[in-house]
């Protein structure tokens, strides 16, 4: 009998990522997805954060070991900054999805 | 030999990593040395995981990109796991106390440093001019071993690792 190993998908990674980052974190407001077949983009509202010009990720590889099957990205933003900044190439604003939010 | 600019980041931080250790082996290694090659290294450490894997240009960085790694790699599960830490509690306890040693090590690029100490380059004062080989950072005394810095440097090297199995899995 053939064991099949089914993979986590990609927004079931991003889902459990998610509740990772705002484990134990109360200043996290709110975590964007940004649609991907193969890496999850995050961008996370945290008033704590820096003033940014733009969105500009984190870039960090897959870690299987680790419960990270996808490669994924991660930008911090300001509260007024929500669709407002510019994203990087192939990232849509009216494509994100709030993914977790604190309210 | 020609890479990404990610891996070529994370390439020369690794070499820059280097260096420091075998710096901070040697005897009679000036403080203002050593800092310089812990700011470049970090700086370098941050670009890498600034830059995206097919980025074709160089990101248009400023200096200050260490802060905020360390405020993404808090969320990381994989950071975490390389620290052999168990709850995101004692994560989070142990990076709240690098957070303002980050801003001092970061601001130690001159174009951070707003014509005051660095290690890099002399600065105007009111007697005349410092240079680095004379000053004492004192919030950054190698010398002293003090535990936020021992922990800083355990981090830094965690950090290394996550950058140097990327390289070694690419």
């Amino acid at each position: 009998m053939t064991v099949r190993t089914v993979e986590k998908s990609i927004r079931q990674a991003a889902l459990d990522l998610a509740r990772f980052n705002v484990e134990s974190e109360p200043e996290i407001l709110k975590i964007y997805l940004f649609p991907d077949e193969k890496e999850i983009r995050f961008v996370v509202v945290d008033p704590t954060t820096l003033p940014s010009k733009s969105v500009s990720p984190f870039y960090f590889a897959a870690a299987p070991g680790e419960g990270l099957p996808y490669k994924s990205a991660v930008a911090l933003i300001l509260p007024d900054e929500e669709k407002r900044l510019p994203t990087p190439e192939g990232w849509d604003w009216s494509d994100a999805e709030i993914i977790w939010s604190r309210d | 030999m020609a890479h990404s600019w990610r891996t070529a980041y994370f390439k020369q931080g690794l070499a820059d990593y280097q260096l420091f250790l075998t710096l901070e082996k040697t005897e009679n290694i000036p403080l203002c040395h050593r800092l310089h090659y812990l700011q470049m290294m970090t700086e370098k450490l941050a670009k890498g995981f600034k830059t995206e894997p097919t980025a074709k240009e160089a990101h248009p960085f400023t200096h200050a990109a260490f802060v905020t790694l360390l405020r993404i790699v808090k969320d990381r599960p994989e950071f975490m796991q390389a620290c052999n830490i168990g709850t995101k509690e004692q994560f989070l306890a142990y990076l709240k106390g690098l957070n303002s040693l980050a801003a001092t090590i970061q601001g130690l690029a001159p174009d951070l440093a707003d014509k005051g100490p660095n290690p890099e380059y002399p600065w105007q004062i009111p007697q005349g001019v410092m240079a680095p080989i004379d000053f004492n950072f004192p919030d950054l005394n190698l010398n002293a071993k003090d535990l936020r810095l021992i922990k800083m440097l355990k981090f830094i090297d965690i950090c290394f690792q996550i950058a140097q199995r990327e390289l070694d899995n690419t």
